[in-house]
């Protein structure tokens, strides 16, 4: 159960709270699976689910994105990700990003030049701008999941059509 | 703070014609814009069929507030004609940077409370927090404080990529009739309600007015 209590019918918390607005959940589901669909699975996967360690969301930790398991990540090293800076598990490429991911999430307007540039060394243009937009939509959608308390679904909603439940990966 | 491009020069132009028209490119700057159509449901203090149905002046604080915590120059310099109409002053504006010791209405704090722990740490939305704003406000409003709080961060990515334009690009009143926000048969039904009111829901598009500027009703609206 969510913290709001008059929500509308639907197989999920996510369905049942952000339903109450049917069209904003609609274009933002739709805009936030085109914007992680532009960016590297593996790096989207690694900084959504630092983010939702960062914001506390237990929705957003109880799913895995597909296509970054297509990809080979795996839960090994997930269960790495807050120790990203020390773990051998990582590259220096995955490890600008989430830095970079961590910046964004805390206090993006303290994000330097230097800052950026440190992750543009591992990215072209085109990645750093996709990365960046897909941050941003990550970082909403855990902000709000965390604040309505919205907790891990038994069954993945419709409007996120390539994750999984992280139950099923185990 | 990113007031210069972080991205070569060639795509800026993509993302300000997306921004403001609504034209669909091969920018990618262009393609991660904000849908307009999500801008109209959330952006502006009106209130359709379909948008959040908070009122004007506590949507725009919220936005302002989020303006000021994400250190967006733009944004900070919008005004909604919308809600200067319905009574937001600049003393309410300069009052968000230190919300809880001003003399805001209780039900405005008991608000901005929830947008400050979802713009900086929603783990900090305590139960004290939803149930002090729960006296306020309906569940249906509480929902839509939450998501215009978080709607309202998606300025974080416009920063970061240096694409903020800056404050003297936005130092005037914003209209519901703008090009900006698109067409609907929901916002133009929104937009001819208020004009019933004697609400002025458009303004002169040429010329910038300043921030404050007092909204003057149009004869033909009086």
């Amino acid at each position: 159960m969510s913290r709001v209590s008059s929500v509308v019918d639907g197989p999920t918390d996510l369905d049942r709270v952000w339903g109450k607005r049917p069209e904003y959940y609609a274009l933002f589901m739709s805009d936030y699976n085109d914007s992680l669909d532009r960016a590297d699975a593996v790096l989207v996967e690694l900084c959504r689910l630092r983010i939702a360690q960062l914001v506390e969301s237990t929705f957003d930790a109880s799913l895995r994105y597909a296509p970054a398991q297509a990809a080979g990540l795996n839960e090994e090293k997930l269960a790495a990700l807050a120790n990203y800076p020390e773990s051998e598990l990582f590259s220096a490429r995955e490890r600008a990003v989430l830095e970079y991911a961590e910046q964004f999430a805390i206090q993006s307007s303290s994000i330097s030049d230097d800052d950026v540039a440190r992750v543009q060394a591992h990215l072209t243009t085109e990645e750093f701008i996709y990365l960046t937009k897909a941050l941003g939509v990550m970082d909403q959608f855990s902000r709000s999941n965390s604040a309505f308390r919205i907790e891990a679904p038994e069954v993945v909603p419709s409007t996120l059509p390539a994750f999984v439940l992280q139950s099923a990966t185990n | 703070m990113a007031t210069t491009p972080r991205i070569p020069q060639e795509m800026l132009e993509g993302f300000f014609i997306q921004m403001e028209r609504g034209e669909a490119n091969d920018n990618p700057v262009a393609a991660i814009s904000i849908p307009i159509e999500l801008s109209r449901l959330a952006a502006i203090p009106v209130r359709t069929r379909k948008s959040f149905q908070l009122d004007p002046v506590l949507h725009e604080l919220i936005r302002l507030y989020n303006a000021k915590v994400q250190d967006c120059q733009y944004c900070q310099n919008a005004r909604q004609a919308v809600a200067v109409q319905a009574g937001l002053d600049e003393d309410m504006v300069s009052a968000l940077s230190h919300f809880e010791t001003s003399s805001l209405p209780e039900p405005v704090k008991a608000a901005l409370r929830i947008t400050s722990a979802v713009s900086t740490n929603p783990g900090l939305l305590s139960d004290e927090i939803w149930n002090q704003a729960a006296q306020h406000y309906t569940e249906d409003e509480l929902v839509d404080i939450v998501l215009l709080s978080m709607h309202t961060t998606a300025s974080k990515v416009t920063i970061t990529l240096g694409l903020d334009p800056g404050k003297e690009a936005s130092s005037r009143l914003f209209f519901p009739t703008e090009d900006v926000y698109g067409e609907s048969p929901e916002l133009a039904e929104a937009i001819r309600e208020l004009r019933s009111q004697g609400v002025v829901v458009e303004g002169p598009s040429e010329e910038a007015l300043p921030v404050g500027s007092k909204v003057v009703a149009a004869a033909s609206s009086v």
